[in-house]
């Protein structure tokens, strides 16, 4: 790929992820990369996971909400797609899940044991699972003859940007562990099981493990817990099937990965670790997103102006104190610019061997707060690196 | 006198470490015996503190001190650890379970995978009983070690500050021996996390939430002080990170609108600056643009007033920072240490 022109356009592209440190711009990015698609003529459904309210009013919403919503494109846009938006709501991602896949009697069982509220909110990870869960959803409208051509995901912050990607194979992992088995398996048929999975310490094993376990963290809250898992058993084998299936598609030609960034060293140095994580685990990046990048030469001269309006007397002057402010202004983005400028040279220089574009895109003057200000940006995107 | 603790919290991206690390060294400019902790596994303070390799692998292993600049006559010191959740819980694992062998069936069933991801709050639990535990050393050790000594229990510290999961998490996180308490009604979990609830009834116990002035970090910032405060959990200052003056007084922005691009080429023509009044218009664009932001940055700053809670700004450094740096940052959090 040769920078985000061609994944935006390519019909065989179906899933664009954003994926980045915290903070650099991702849900924006999303958005414009959306939008850009959308005036190229795809019929585009933006995932976002937790959007600004200025983002919303940008696309002419008063909120996005957990179904995708239109979002208006401007008229002039003859053979324009379409655009859509929305946002992940975990519990209710969870709760449908649990409600698809069980029976009634188990599906109101789940919902109301003391720990599902923990479990499907704050337990580490589940924003990733659930976004990979909805990706997964949603993915099953994209294509030729469905509802969208296209689906763009913005990724949660985690403390590693690997953590979405990385989801299914820890939700696997648990669920292949001895400790699931142990507790999603009832207790009165633990004992050949017990022995299988204690790997052979001997009859009775399970329950033993099972009866520290409840010395330790009482008995009450592993039986709330192994009473959970028990009835979610076939939810959460099926959701990890789903996961590892999403993952797949991620890792194939149908998806671009993009990782964005911004132009300062330690957002670029945890980019560079984010793409040589990903290699590793056979995943290739479409493009580097620089984000936010001042550009702004230095005027010849303007440092000595500026000593010359500090060295005279009269900053109270009208006028004086308005100049000295321009030209603080002026040489302030310059500096920014070069530290900017080195560390996106940098990036190129680093990433260059993989074969990955990084596109700059330039700091917009202003919070994106119209649509225009998001389809300059979309614009910038696609820009040949 | 009893050791205290400086939670920090912030949202991502703040400068939550950053500010943790300059809260532990203006305490110790005080003569304080201080140790920072970590929780999240990501190595910070070693990293702000310039440590790598070595550095990073003994704060992990335990106390470690930095060397830092804390002034000439100052009786201070600074440590700092890097408590990672799963060998916690192993440990804490081995020390509560007694019964002969359970401790390696405990490990060989993967509970310490159980608590880490799918008992909520038991890691948290965990975590914060580490916290109390170097709080309660002095309270335990006297009679039998000196202050500062480092006998079997280790060594006691004046201040604890706790470099906390950030804003979005940081209510459940305090609040875990609260939740766990809930869900555990017995065992040795249950009374661990009686325990720990009492963290934050010690005189002197508070929560500072480091932001910046940018809209979301703001609107993160007031909605976990209103959080917290719904969880009847002390609350410190609001630490205002990575300030940058506005480049004119408020009083003159509007001057600063409706100056003229001539007016501009003339007054910079006195200095020596020749321009066209085109690249003069240029410069008051950017100007105007900059006046803007300082404007809405004024209007978040008083939002965060409006919460109450007293406000300490640090000034903007670079993002690699130099140990000079960090003694600035130090100097900008003197009065809460």
């Amino acid at each position: 790929m040769s920078g985000l022109a061609d994944a935006v356009r390519d019909p065989g592209v179906r899933v664009l992820a954003v994926l980045g440190p915290g903070g650099v711009g991702k849900t924006t990015t999303s958005a414009a990369l959306g939008l850009a698609a959308a005036q190229a003529g795809r019929r585009v459904v933006v995932l976002t996971i937790d959007p600004a309210r200025r983002l919303a009013q940008a696309m002419g919403l008063g909120s996005i909400g957990t179904e995708p919503q239109a979002v208006p494109l401007p008229d002039d846009a003859e053979d324009a797609g379409t655009l859509e938006v929305m946002m992940l709501d975990m519990r209710r991602t969870f709760d449908e899940v649990v409600r698809a896949r069980t029976d009634a009697e188990t599906a109101a069982r789940v919902l109301t044991n003391p720990m599902y509220e923990s479990l499907s909110t704050s337990l580490a990870g589940t924003q990733e699972f659930m976004a990979m869960e909805r990706l997964g959803q949603v993915v099953d409208d994209v294509g030729p003859g469905r509802r969208w051509d296209l689906v763009v995901v913005d990724t949660p912050p985690a403390r590693s940007a690997l953590d979405f990607l990385d989801a299914p194979q820890r939700l696997g992992g648990f669920l292949d562990s001895r400790l699931f088995r142990l507790l999603a398996v009832p207790a009165r048929v633990g004992t050949r099981v017990g022995s299988r999975v204690l790997g052979g310490r001997g009859e009775g094993g399970q329950s033993l493990a099972r009866r520290v376990l409840g010395s330790v963290l009482g008995g009450s809250l592993v039986d709330d817990v192994a009473g959970l898992l028990h009835a979610l058993d076939t939810v959460l084998t099926g959701f990890a099937e789903r996961a590892a299936r999403t993952r797949a598609l991620l890792a194939s030609d149908a998806s671009a990965l993009i990782v964005v960034t911004a132009p300062e060293r330690g957002p670029a140095h945890e980019a560079r670790t984010l793409i040589e994580q990903m290699a590793t685990d056979g995943l290739e990046v479409g493009a580097v997103v620089a984000n936010r990048v001042v550009t702004a030469a230095e005027r010849p001269g303007i440092q000595e102006a500026r000593a010359a309006v500090a060295a005279s007397a009269d900053e109270g002057r009208p006028h004086e104190g308005i100049a000295a402010a321009a030209l603080d202004v002026q040489i302030g983005r310059a500096r920014d610019a070069r530290r900017h400028a080195q560390v996106v040279r940098e990036l190129r220089r680093d990433v260059r061997s993989r074969g990955i574009p990084v596109v700059a895109v330039p700091a917009a003057e202003v919070e994106v707060q119209r649509l225009e200000a998001l389809s300059a940006i979309g614009q910038a995107l696609l820009r040949r690196a | 006198m009893r050791t205290r603790l400086h939670v920090v919290t912030g949202k991502g991206g703040t400068g939550k470490t950053t500010a943790s690390a300059a809260l532990a060294v203006a305490l110790a400019r005080r003569g304080r015996q201080v140790v920072a902790m970590e929780v999240e596994g990501r190595d910070g303070l070693a990293g702000v503190f310039g440590l790598d390799g070595e550095g990073v692998s003994a704060a992990r292993r335990g106390e470690l001190a930095v060397d830092t600049d804390l002034g000439a006559d100052s009786a201070g010191s600074v440590h700092i650890t890097a408590v990672d959740p799963r060998a916690a819980l192993a440990e804490y694992l081995r020390r509560t379970v007694r019964v002969p062998g359970a401790a390696s069936v405990l490990d060989s069933v993967g509970a310490v995978d159980f608590a880490t991801t799918v008992a909520p709050g038991v890691r948290d639990v965990i975590v914060l009983g580490k916290v109390y535990d170097i709080l309660r050393r002095p309270e335990r050790g006297r009679g039998r070690s000196g202050r500062g000594a480092r006998g079997v229990q280790g060594r006691e510290y004046d201040d604890v500050v706790l470099d906390a999961p950030p804003t979005g998490r940081v209510g459940r996180f305090l609040d875990a021996p609260v939740q766990v308490a809930e869900l555990a009604r017995v065992g040795p979990i249950r009374s661990q996390a009686d325990a720990v609830s009492q963290v934050f009834r010690r005189a002197g116990s508070q929560v500072h939430v480091v932001t910046v002035l940018e809209e979301l970090a703001v609107q993160e910032t007031i909605e976990a002080v209103e959080e917290l405060r719904a969880l009847g959990i002390p609350l410190g200052s609001l630490l205002v990170n990575q300030v940058e003056e506005p480049v004119l007084r408020a009083t003159r922005w509007d001057e600063a609108r409706s100056m003229t691009a001539p007016a501009l080429t003339r007054e910079c023509a006195r200095h020596g600056l020749r321009l066209d009044d085109g690249a003069s218009q240029a410069l008051l664009d950017q100007l105007a643009t900059r006046v803007a932001l300082d404007a809405d940055r004024s209007a978040r700053l008083r939002r965060l007033e409006q919460t109450g809670l007293g406000l300490t700004s640090l000034r903007r450094v670079p993002e690699s920072l130099t140990p000079s740096e960090l003694g600035a940052l130090a100097e900008d959090l003197r009065g809460l240490a």
